[in-house]
């Protein structure tokens, strides 16, 4: 092969090369059921000290990412809240507030009046650890850490009630 | 009576100069800054999207300019809410460094090919007057003529 056919072919590798990786990269991870929970340190909404997923590990953590901007964020959020005050006890609640002000996102909490924590994921990096393609997004934890339950769109009452609810008797 | 007046007019403009005075002078303009940042959840320059999620950052940016920051301090104030990605320039350390290398590696490495290319096309003789305008004539062997003409006349081109 002359010299000329062998950089071509070398090009036209190292091109492919290049999509396939950029490629990848933007699929970001695969989350599945089973899987370990990502972990990242996060700042609470509002500011203070960060905290981490895995410092809840040994209780049931439900994760729901979500923003002031996304309108079927509105439509859930009432539902999480109710869920939240049934389930006192049994799950923590965590709602992160993703790519969005935090203005705006302390207004959304007050409108809905949120006793769940809030955490800020301004810069969008834990929403795109768990591979969050659009708002909302939810995720159960397991006592161990691991994703026991994924809901890609907004949940209500009764997917809570009849897909989340029963798994929080499984002490595991 | 006169001064009076004068008191009278003095309070009326009292509270518009002090409105005057509350009024911030903007430092920025909110198109010099969209397009040098990222709309938070598009992938797009603010400019190019009208997600809700660009509205909210228009109208945050709108607030920061209303209150007299400069296009710098509107940036720090972007990032801060939305993480360094948010600017609409790659990050200069790390794997990102190659965003800024690459380019200047790519004119460079054209600028030598554009070159080696043009000492081979000059060595060959291709800037040469061949002497006619007109293009050369191929050559042909006898049996390739002989065959093109009956060609022809079989077709009557």
């Amino acid at each position: 092969m002359s010299n000329k056919g062998f950089l071509a072919i070398l090009a036209a590798t190292g091109f492919i090369a290049l999509l396939a990786f950029g490629m990848i990269a933007k699929s970001g991870p695969s989350i599945a059921v089973g899987e370990e929970a990502p972990d990242r340190a996060i700042e609470p909404l509002g500011g203070g000290e960060e905290v981490r997923l895995a410092d809840y590990r040994g209780q049931w953590v439900f994760l729901n990412f979500w923003a002031s901007w996304c309108q079927p964020c509105r439509t859930e959020a009432p539902a999480i809240e109710d869920f939240t005050r049934e389930n006192k006890g049994k799950v923590k609640v965590i709602g992160v507030a993703s790519r969005d002000l935090t203005s705006d996102a302390q207004r959304f909490a007050r409108e809905f009046d949120l006793t769940y924590e809030l955490l800020h994921d301004g810069d969008g990096n834990l929403m795109d650890d768990y591979n969050v393609k659009g708002l909302p997004e939810s995720f159960l934890i397991d006592p161990e850490g691991k994703i026991a339950f994924i809901y890609r769109g907004p949940v209500d009452e009764k997917i809570l009630d009849e897909n989340v609810a029963p798994l929080l008797t499984d002490t595991r | 009576m006169r001064r009076l007046l004068a008191i009278v007019a003095a309070l009326l403009l009292l509270p518009a100069s002090a409105a005057a005075q509350t009024t911030v002078e903007p430092n920025a303009t909110l198109p010099d800054i969209s397009d040098e940042v990222m709309c938070p959840i598009c992938g797009v320059p603010l400019e190019l999207s009208n997600s809700p999620a660009a509205e909210r950052e228009r109208a945050f940016i709108n607030k920061l300019i209303s209150q007299g920051l400069d296009k710098e301090e509107i940036k720090v104030r972007l990032a801060d809410e939305y993480g360094p990605a948010v600017l609409a320039v790659p990050d200069d350390e790390g794997f990102n460094l190659t965003a800024w290398i690459l380019p200047v590696v790519g004119v460079l490495a054209a600028l030598v090919l554009i070159g080696l290319a043009a000492g081979r096309w000059r060595r060959e003789g291709g800037g040469a007057d061949s002497g006619g305008g007109d293009a050369p004539t191929p050559k042909i062997g006898f049996e390739d003529a002989e065959r093109l003409e009956t060609d022809i006349d079989r077709y009557q081109v």
